[in-house]
């Protein structure tokens, strides 16, 4: 018997008992559409519940100039004028608000060309950043206080070195660094303290933010860093920006800056495994209702059986024709759960007001799912049409 | 005379159960191509459960059994499948009609098993069916079929293939005269082809077309009064 005569002889029964296959393909559809849907709505409930926490743990917020294609473009900031001498100022007295303080780079504006020592015979220092910062910007990235902060919110010509451009630079980190100094641009700047507490400072060398300014003649490539109490990230975002500038607040746009990793791992992984226990007791069950459906349709046709192999068929052609059914409706159960699944998932989002998410994997996954299901559950079935004994069935009509 | 299409040698049947139930005793028989041989015997004397044995459906208790040749008694399940599909014409004592198909699909079934190729089926049903006078049904359902139709779809299906054995459990059971005869010429034109016909039956008229009949007694066959 060849392929075509097998998949001929399976539609022809899928057909003739149109019942029993629509009871079958239900109950295939119901449990991978419960399996897929309840997956996709638990990953979608962990994304939700990482937004809402996200939103409660983080507490920096960053303001920038409006980006320059954007529609602020438009509105002509003038050079040098983006933020006001009095933003931090304005910042820091808003309620929630617990540190602010402004950045801006030198390298990404002009050449920052740094030495160790003397100009004129001492190699270029590569691989560090050059930073204005203002005091207020320490506490903001929640820096352990530096006694000569101060000195970042005057135009002195003085730098604090990360732990790493420290030793780039061959200056000895201790509690004095008089007579240390590095060249910056030519022109000698002596040490006034080190940041070593912050990793994410290692590599910079800090210089006050207003002899930043001065240098580039703007600040369009500061931002300002705002730290807020737990909580405050939402609702001082949705402030900061005509705090800084009430002439213009849409010169401005800032940004969240989200770090909750451990949270949402913590739920997603509970709630994976609620779902997987679930989706493991639906398996099992139905496989046993296939299994027992399959069971019953062999016995019912045992007579055709015997008479198919009285005629010749083997037993692995008896096999493949009840192995065979039973794929077909888990592929057909498997696609209607996967459309089940989808209606689930977008009911849900919409009675809970969430932003609708559907795996388009996990609804490919479905049809796959009915079909590995119904062809394990289908061996046991397969087996019992397999042993029909033909002597036995001719006997009977 | 040339070697047998089917020879059993001393062949027992014990069906095993409590009590077990021994039905032949020791049975011989020899049938060479394109002879007729008819059995028959009491009901319940045994002659189902030796046909089943010529046909592979079942295993002797001991003896042993050639067809065409060949010694059966050693065959794997999946060989005697394969003989039983190209070797064996089967009508069985029921019919063995699958209600939900056509008369078309159910020859067309058995084309399929026998691994005849789709191309040549259409041709082998129509002339099989036209042996048979069934023609006008071919697209009727088999539960609607009366019980001779059934009888003759049986016999159609069962000379399909053109198979060199043919056995038939009362092929003529439940048909008129004339369509008894019918189905008798038929096997006639069959066994002058060189198949080999075993027919049971309890019809003196079987019994007397046919070239030998052997009556099946106390588990052993003798050659019958009929004959
Ligand atoms: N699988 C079986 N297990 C036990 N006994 C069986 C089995 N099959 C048949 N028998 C018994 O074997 C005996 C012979 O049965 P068989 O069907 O061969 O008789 P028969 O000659 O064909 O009868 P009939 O003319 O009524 O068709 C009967 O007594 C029957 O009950
Ligand atoms: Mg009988």
């Amino acid at each position: 018997m060849n392929v075509m005569d097998l998949m001929h002889d399976v539609l022809v029964e899928i057909h003739t008992r149109r019942a029993r296959t629509t009871l079958l393909v239900a109950a295939i559809a119901l449990s991978t559409g419960a399996l897929v849907g309840a997956v996709s709505i638990s990953r979608m409930a962990a994304v939700q519940i990482d937004t809402d926490l996200a939103a409660t743990a983080t507490r920096t917020i960053v303001v920038t100039p409006a980006s320059q294609e954007g529609p602020a473009s438009a509105l002509a900031v003038p050079a040098g004028a983006v933020f006001p001498s009095d933003a931090e100022a304005a910042v820091t007295s808003l309620p929630l608000v617990e540190a602010a303080g402004l950045r801006q780079d030198l390298t990404t504006r002009g050449a920052a060309v740094l030495r160790a020592r003397d100009p004129v015979d001492g190699p270029e220092v590569t691989g560090l950043t050059v930073a204005g910062v203002s005091a207020g910007y320490l506490d903001a990235v929640e820096l352990d206080a530096v006694p000569t902060a101060w000195m970042l919110d005057g135009t002195d010509r003085v730098v604090l070195l990360g732990a790493k451009a420290a030793e780039s630079l061959d200056v000895p980190v201790s509690q004095d660094p008089t007579g240390h100094g590095v060249w910056l641009n030519g022109i000698r700047y002596p040490v006034v303290g080190f940041l070593t507490g912050d990793p994410a400072l290692s590599s910079t060398v800090v210089v006050p933010y207003g002899l930043v300014t001065q240098m580039l003649g703007t600040d369009a490539g500061a931002s300002l860093t705002v730290l807020t109490a737990p909580g405050g990230a939402g609702p001082v975002a949705s402030v900061v920006r005509t705090a800084v500038r009430p002439d213009l607040p849409a010169s401005l746009a800032t940004s969240i800056v989200v770090d909750a990793a451990g949270a949402r791992r913590g739920v997603a992984t509970q709630l994976d495994r609620l779902v997987a226990w679930i989706g493991g007791l639906l398996l099992a069950l139905t496989m046993l209702l296939i299994a027992n459906a399959m069971v019953v349709a062999v016995m019912s046709r045992t007579p055709e059986i015997g008479l198919r192999r009285a005629m010749g068929a083997s037993r692995r052609n008896i096999a493949s024709l009840v192995l065979c059914e039973g794929a077909t409706a888990g592929v057909v159960g498997g696609l209607a759960g996967a459309a089940l699944a989808a209606v689930l998932v977008v009911a849900t989002a919409v009675v809970n007001g969430w932003t609708a998410r559907v795996d388009p994997v996990l609804l490919a996954v479905a049809p796959v799912f009915g079909l590995a299901a119904a062809a394990l559950a289908s061996v046991y079935p397969a087996a019992r049409a397999a042993a029909v004994q033909p002597a036995t069935a001719v006997r009977s009509d | 005379m040339s070697r047998p299409a089917l020879e059993v040698r001393d062949v027992t049947k014990t069906y095993v159960g409590h009590p077990p139930t021994p039905v032949l005793h020791g049975v011989d028989l020899s049938v060479g191509a394109g002879e007729r041989v008819a059995i028959f015997g009491s009901s319940g004397s045994g002659k189902s459960t030796l046909l089943n044995i010529l046909g592979l459906l079942d295993v002797p208790t001991s003896g042993a059994y050639d067809l065409l040749g060949q010694d059966t008694c050693a065959l794997s399940s999946s060989t005697r499948a394969k003989h039983r599909a190209s070797a064996l014409g089967f009508v069985f004592q029921e019919h063995h009609v699958l209600g939900a198909r056509t008369v078309a699909e159910n020859l067309a079934i058995k084309l399929a098993i026998s691994g005849v190729g789709r191309r040549g089926r259409a041709d082998l049903v129509r002339d099989a069916l036209t042996q048979v006078g069934l023609t006008h049904r071919r697209n009727a359902p088999g539960r609607l079929l009366s019980g001779g139709e059934k009888q003759r779809l049986a016999v159609a299906r069962a000379i399909l293939t053109q198979p060199p054995v043919l056995l038939a459990d009362e092929p003529t059971g439940n048909l008129d005269r004339a369509n008894a005869d019918n189905i008798l010429d038929l096997f006639d034109s069959q066994a002058r082809k060189g198949v080999a016909v075993v027919v049971i039956t309890h019809d003196p008229t079987t019994a007397r077309w046919a070239d030998r009949a052997l009556e099946l007694d106390g588990g052993r066959l003798r050659l019958g009064a009929h004959g």
